[in-house]
């Protein structure tokens, strides 16, 4: 019998660390009755077009955000709302209850895909150029804040009470650097693989979005595997969000270190003043229309 | 590689030498592909769709064409002609040293060659053919040779993404890039000046230094533009893309107020003709887009990579291999897609090697705009045919010079790390 | 006929001029946008995508309709150094293999556009389909110039049946 073959895209550097993890800990551990093929960097498909390939069978599986469903399952707008989670513990707890489960099944139902893992990838938080720190809402007034292209996060920047500004990932380097831009919203992580903080002054740590992404797989692959198949695949999913949980734990807690080392001044802003803001903008927007109800108060109270 | 890849491969090649439009058969080759592939045909569309509706530092491409027609139209180009032949107009060669020039300051608001050669490309060709002074194909030989030096002096996307895939500072590798870039500059200014004596270029009257303030005068405010996008630029007003608008925007205005030298009718002119180019050069975009799913598919860089990775080699046997292999991947391939596939692939054997990573950043970087102007496909040749008019086949016989200088260039910069290195040492970099 | 003729050179002008105002829309459209980011402060993410989609319309429609057979960028040093009733069989096969392919899998690709429906773009909230439509537009502007083509080398007329100009006519070197 032939290996299953499972194409899988993503839109991270080949040589960043998930993509190692990801071949490590999922990619080997399939085993020889898988022929798991990753591309790495957007080379296969472009960013934010894996979920229709999936759908259309072009694509096995891939590592989505939330923002990827908005136009087919908008409920799951929820998951990209800032200060959603407490912190890491929150999110992992919430992931790993029933609380999700009604969105999981339409999910499923409506775009076709199963929800394998949701792999931890860093906190985001704010990083500028400037003077003086950003504490509260009310001192982003004005600051052009970049964020990902797309409604969705154009609205964060927003509800952060910054003006948003949607540059691709590859020019925000230089729009830092040239002041086309104050500040860029991104974790650790991401900063230090692009290279971010070789400019910024500030990053104050505002924990706004406690991110993971959806790793997914294309229901008509995983229907066409037999139930131990699919034991094998769901459980080295796990074992590759717990390592690529811990691994971004570590890094986030080194960078930080390293970062403040090298001069960027790495503080924690008055959240509470950001949460609130931030909550009270989203609550009084079409966003929360598509909320699933109770579903923001459910996950507040875990 | 697969027969149905051989075959779509086998097409395109028959199907280009028989003269047929080289971006739909570059999508008609996909297409195939992907048919006896028994893959989805909506595949190759998807891409290149996809890949044009997200390709942001594009959009540049139709904005410099039309700043460049409105130039042209609007008497600024001709007073930037006049007070160009009249600085340099004596010597033999002299608006071929101007397009280096003008390449290297290009480069500095500039991330992508291909703006650069649509852009100030079609100013100058048009400059130096004019009266006749130039071949449209020496012109257009040079300008897509100088244009490759945009990515190499910052800003540069190509450093951005090896920064990324290799785990290097881009301040570094940026600063890496600028002697590099000069050098660059400063071998096709010198095979310009070889041409321009062997073939006895025309030479101007010598325009007495008293005429100079007038001319001076007349072309300022052309002259002035560069200064005033640099100043954008690194002012942070603007993005290097939306540079190309305000350079449009300005040529406008300056020809309108100051020269009232535009009519509603040459208005619509420029933005015909620059609609007209954009097409023309964006279907060879879209060609290459849908064809790059197939390469990356079906993993030829990976396999070529790992075969070559198979062989006992030390440093210097290893550069020249991957330049080689760059140079080659380059006649298939977009900057991108060879900085995120194959680098990741040699990273593990340059490092092993010992080979310092800022300085095989500029190699890669340097060999892959080298690979958009080698012939027989190079992006970059096709584009400066289109916009000069001169026919394909002549373009490429003006290339070899300067292909060859560019070559030599590499050759110094893969072999004298230090010339890469000194500025970024300079800056604190301890490699 | 003459009315035929007629009626083509006024949808070619009418061509011209939806190109010519998607440029001039790009142009302005990323005025504003530096307008508004720079100058009044004010958050616009709907200019950047109006730019792109009038960069993949301008592309595909202008190659479609307006682009001439003598803009189209090739590769004719083989082509015009062969005698002329090789550049007929040059036109013939090329025009015909490439009119196949792209009826072939026409079906296939408006199947992949319809299922776009379910998509939109993020700040205008157009549906897909409707952006990448312009691809049948293209796509049978392609088939029909193709067929044209190989007509024309079928009857003897055509690019092949002259030089574009005498390749050495403007050499000056
Ligand atoms: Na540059
Ligand atoms: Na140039």
């Amino acid at each position: 019998q032939d290996a299953i073959e499972l194409i899988y895209s993503d839109t991270v550097s080949p040589t960043d660390i998930r993509s190692e993890t990801l071949q490590t800990e999922f990619g080997d551990c399939l085993g020889v009755g898988f022929d798991f093929q990753p591309f790495h960097g957007a080379t296969l498909f472009e960013q934010g077009t894996e979920l229709t390939a999936m759908q259309r069978g072009n694509l096995d599986m891939g590592n989505l955000a939330p923002f990827d469903f908005q136009n087919q399952v908008p409920s799951t707008s929820v998951l990209g709302t800032p200060f959603l989670f407490r912190d890491y513990e929150h999110m992992r707890a919430v992931y790993d209850s029933d609380v999700i489960d009604d969105m999981l099944a339409e999910i499923e139902e409506t775009a076709e895909v199963k929800v394998l893992a949701f792999p931890y990838i860093g906190a985001r938080h704010i990083g500028y150029v400037g003077d003086e720190r950003i504490m509260t809402p009310e001192d982003l007034d004005g600051v052009q804040l970049r964020m990902p292209p797309g409604e969705g996060w154009q609205f964060v920047g927003e509800a952060m009470g910054a003006t948003p500004v949607p540059v691709p990932f590859t020019e925000v380097y230089t729009a830092l650097q040239t002041g086309a831009i104050d500040g860029q919203d991104n974790g650790f992580p991401a900063t230090r693989s692009m290279k971010f903080d070789e400019v910024l002054t500030h990053i104050g740590t505002t924990s706004h979005l406690i991110a993971s992404n959806l790793f997914t797989i294309s229901l008509e692959t995983w229907n066409e595997m037999t139930p131990e198949q699919q034991t094998t695949v769901q459980g080295c999913a796990d074992g590759f969000e717990a390592a690529l949980d811990a691994i971004t734990l570590q890094q986030e807690a080194d960078l930080a270190a390293e970062i403040a080392a090298n001069g960027v001044d790495v503080y924690m802003p008055d959240n509470a003043a950001f949460r609130e803001h931030v909550l009270g903008v989203y609550r009084a927007s079409e966003y929360s229309a598509d909320w699933p109800e109770g579903l923001v108060e459910a996950i507040g109270d875990m | 590689m697969t027969d149905p890849l051989t075959l779509a491969i086998v097409l395109i090649v028959v199907l280009v030498i028989a003269g047929q439009s080289v971006g739909i058969t570059m999508i008609a080759g996909s297409l195939m592909y992907l048919v006896l592939a028994g893959r989805d045909p909506g595949l190759a569309p998807e891409t290149m769709l996809q890949g044009l509706f997200n390709g942001y530092t594009l959009l540049a491409i139709p904005l410099f064409i039309l700043a460049a027609d409105i130039m042209n139209v609007g008497s600024l180009a001709d007073r930037l002609l006049r007070f160009c032949q009249a600085l340099v107009g004596r010597f033999r060669g002299g608006l071929g040293h101007v397009n280096v020039v003008s390449s290297v300051i290009f480069s500095g608001m500039s991330g992508s060659a291909v703006a650069d050669a649509v852009g100030m490309g079609k100013i100058i060709i048009g400059m130096m053919t004019k009266d006749g002074r130039y071949t449209p194909q020496y012109a257009a030989a040079i300008t897509a040779a100088t244009a490759t030096i945009g990515p190499i002096i910052p800003p540069s996307i190509p450093m951005v993404l090896y920064a990324l895939v290799a785990d290097q500072s881009i301040g570094f590798l940026f600063a890496a890039g600028i002697l590099p870039g000069l050098m660059m500059a400063f071998m096709m200014a010198g095979m310009n000046y070889v041409i321009a004596r062997r073939r006895n270029f025309p030479v101007d009257d010598v325009v007495p230094a008293r005429e100079l303030p007038a001319l001076t005068f007349k072309a300022l405010p052309a002259l002035l533009l560069p200064v005033i996008l640099l100043g954008g630029i690194y002012g942070g007003v603007v993005t290097p893309t939306e540079a190309a608008a305000v350079a449009a925007f300005y040529a406008l205005v300056i020809s309108i107020v100051l020269y009232r030298s535009v009519s509603i009718r040459q208005f619509y002119g420029a933005l015909l003709s620059s609609a007209r180019s954009t097409a023309a050069v964006g279907i060879l975009v879209a060609g290459a887009l849908a064809f790059e799913y197939v390469i990356v598919r079906e993993q030829v860089p990976n396999q070529i990579a790992s075969v070559m990775l198979d062989w006992e080699m030390n440093a210097i046997t290893f550069l020249i291999a991957v330049n080689v292999l760059i140079l080659v991947l380059g006649c298939v391939l977009e900057g991108g897609a060879i900085l995120l596939i194959i680098v990741p692939i040699l990273i593990p054997t340059a490092e092993a090697l010992g080979i310092d990573m800022v300085h095989f950043g500029v190699v890669v970087v340097v060999n892959a705009m080298i690979g958009l102007i080698t012939p027989p496909y190079g992006l970059l040749l096709f584009i400066v045919s289109n916009v000069s008019g001169a026919p394909i086949g002549k373009v490429i016989q003006e290339i070899w010079p300067f292909l060859l200088a560019l070559i030599a260039a590499l050759i110094v910069i893969t072999f004298v790390p230090d010339i890469v290195l000194f500025l970024p040492r300079l800056l604190g970099y301890n490699g | 006929m003459e009315a035929l003729v007629k009626t083509g050179l006024w949808l070619r002008a009418r061509a011209e001029n939806i190109l010519a105002a998607l440029l001039l829309s790009m142009f302005v459209v990323f005025l504003l946008q530096v307008l508004f980011r720079y100058v009044l402060n004010i958050s616009v993410d709907w200019t950047v995508e109006w730019v792109t989609l009038a960069w993949l319309w301008g592309i595909l429609f202008g190659y479609a309709f307006v682009v001439k057979g003598r803009e189209v960028i090739r590769l004719d040093m083989v082509y015009y150094a062969v005698p002329r009733p090789w550049r007929r069989v040059f036109d013939i096969f090329g025009g015909l293999v490439i009119a196949a392919i792209f009826i072939f899998t026409l079906p296939a690709v408006w199947d992949y556009i319809d299922f776009m429906a379910r998509e939109r773009t993020a700040a205008l909230r157009i549906p897909f389909n409707w952006v990448f439509s312009i691809y049948m537009l293209f796509a049978v502007a392609v088939i029909i110039r193709a067929l044209v083509q190989v007509w024309d080398a079928v009857t003897g007329r055509g690019p092949h049946v002259h030089l574009p100009q005498d390749p050495e006519s403007h050499d000056y070197d």
